[in-house]
């Protein structure tokens, strides 16, 4: 999956069209943005930049450098974006591109755990590499709880949140298993939420009882 | 048993379930699930224990019913659809919409609302109730019927205490508690509910305690024989909630005897 945008050239200037590939990965993957220069003046050697303006969107600044080969293509080195990002290609000494940027989405890396202690008694942790943005401090932590063969996620805890080293979230909950086997799910809405991932992943956790919608479920 | 996996955050389309605050459009969220092995803790009460209460209760003389939603939050019991009127059970909803109005307002606990709530849970004061309600509105009351996902609930024509409610419906209510008592009344809510005074503290607090921690209200319409009790009951890391209706008792003493005995029956194994 890949992202493109190709800027409308000026009048008697070279048109970059790029795109990022992927446009949507894990925190701490790659991200390659690569094209062809094409317009009224092409050619080997000519200098593009790479911008990036990441969450929250406030300004560009130019975060790489290269030069367009023979055949017209170009290849910038490879990003490692850990939020949300929006990059734009310039050919250098051109004005900046009117069209639509390429857009990066930025997901956290989870880990879920789920471990028994006993009787009545199942730890359930998640683990969750994120961005590095707004504040730290602890947000609460909803679990909820699936009976194998059931639609309804119960709510079973409330806990909070702590940050086990700078961009790396933790939270656990000791719930009593509702059968031998079960599903659960966990939700925050921390403070990088809309840094990180697709829009309409963001919005409140429910702080009640919910089943999927139909044909959503996994 | 240990399951782990990785994935990216997901949209999800939440629907409504049990109760109306989800009126809300469905949520999306920051939501992640996995898989978990455990073992369960055996459901309490037990089908033995809730079947020779429903023997028991077939014995007894009027109109009865009961129900209880247990540990594992499945419902059953005894005629749990059959309409009563609530006498003063219907307080326990009056607190809760009482302290949703306070949490919704963004204030805390007053002097003036504790000399409401206090008399009207400990001792069951009427005048208090009527002026609870009165702040807090119908509406309200309609509104914790369907946030606990209350089926059975109409309001009283002429009196509150003439709230049409099941068995179903209060075992429902009184296990729902915790989700439906802000968070930050909740301790209030369960002090005023576990230390009501003993002269009402018949039937299930008397065969439960100290095994079990009681959170309960009784109520009465002595005039026709109708003695209801409903309790939230604690312990053993379980919890469970049990609603007993009377209706048409000989006496006051049959109709407490009849849910102490219900009580007794729903107990009498241990976890």
């Amino acid at each position: 999956m890949h992202a493109a945008a190709a800027a409308p050239a000026a009048p008697g200037m070279p048109e970059a069209a790029a795109t990022v590939t992927p446009a949507e990965l894990t925190i701490g993957a790659v991200a390659t943005v690569s094209g062809r220069l094409a317009g009224a003046q092409p050619g080997a050697g000519a200098q593009l930049s790479l911008q990036s303006e990441p969450y929250p969107f406030r300004a560009y600044t130019t975060i790489a450098r290269t030069s367009v080969a023979a055949d017209g293509s170009f290849t910038f080195p490879a990003l490692h974006p850990e939020r949300n990002t929006r990059l734009r290609v310039l050919v250098e000494g051109g004005p900046a591109p009117a069209g639509p940027p390429l857009t990066v989405t930025v997901d956290p890396q989870v880990k879920l755990s789920a471990r028994t202690l006993g009787r009545g008694q199942t730890l359930l942790s998640v683990r969750i590499r994120h961005a590095l943005l707004g504040s730290q401090a602890p947000v609460t932590a909803s679990w909820y709880l699936q009976t194998r063969g059931s639609h309804v996620f119960s709510l079973a805890a409330l806990t909070p949140t702590r940050e086990l080293a700078p961009g790396v979230l933790y939270a656990s909950a000791t719930v009593d298993p509702p059968s031998r086997h079960f599903a659960y799910r966990v939700c925050i809405n921390p403070a990088w939420e809309h840094a990180m991932g697709a829009r309409s992943t963001h919005g409140d956790c429910p702080d009640h009882d919910f089943v999927l919608e139909a044909g959503r479920a996994r | 048993m240990r399951a782990e996996r990785s994935m990216p955050a997901r949209a999800l389309a939440l629907a409504l379930a049990a109760c109306a605050a989800c009126a809300a459009p469905a949520a999306q969220a920051l939501e992640f699930e996995g898989e978990g092995r455990g073992i369960p803790l055996p459901t309490y009460p037990s089908a033995a224990s809730i079947s020779a209460a429903g023997g028991l209760l077939n014995g007894r003389a009027g109109r009865t019913a009961f129900a209880v939603l247990d540990s594992s939050g499945h419902l059953s019991g005894l005629r749990v659809h059959e309409h009563f009127e609530t006498a003063s059970v219907v307080k326990v909803m009056m607190l809760t919409a009482y302290l949703q109005m306070l949490s919704a307002q963004h204030r805390g606990l007053r002097t003036a609302d504790r000399s409401l709530l206090y008399p009207m849970i400990h001792i069951s004061d009427n005048e208090a109730a009527s002026a609870v309600l009165a702040i807090v509105g119908a509406p309200a009351l309609a509104r914790v019927a369907r946030e606990a996902g209350m089926t059975d609930y109409a309001p009283g024509v002429g009196w509150w205490a003439y709230t049409q409610t099941s068995a179903a419906d209060q075992a429902r209510l009184l296990f729902a508690l915790d989700r439906l008592i802000p968070a930050r009344f909740y301790g209030y809510a369960r002090y005023l509910m576990s230390t009501i005074e003993p002269s009402q503290s018949w039937g299930i607090p008397p065969v439960a305690r100290p095994r079990w921690q009681v959170f309960f209200k009784t109520g009465q319409l002595p005039e026709q024989g109708l003695y209801n009790e409903v309790a939230r009951l604690e312990g053993h890391g379980l919890t469970f909630a049990v609603a007993v209706l009377t209706d048409g008792d000989p006496s006051m003493g049959y109709g407490q005897q009849t849910i102490e005995e219900v009580g007794a029956r729903l107990l009498e194994r241990a976890p």
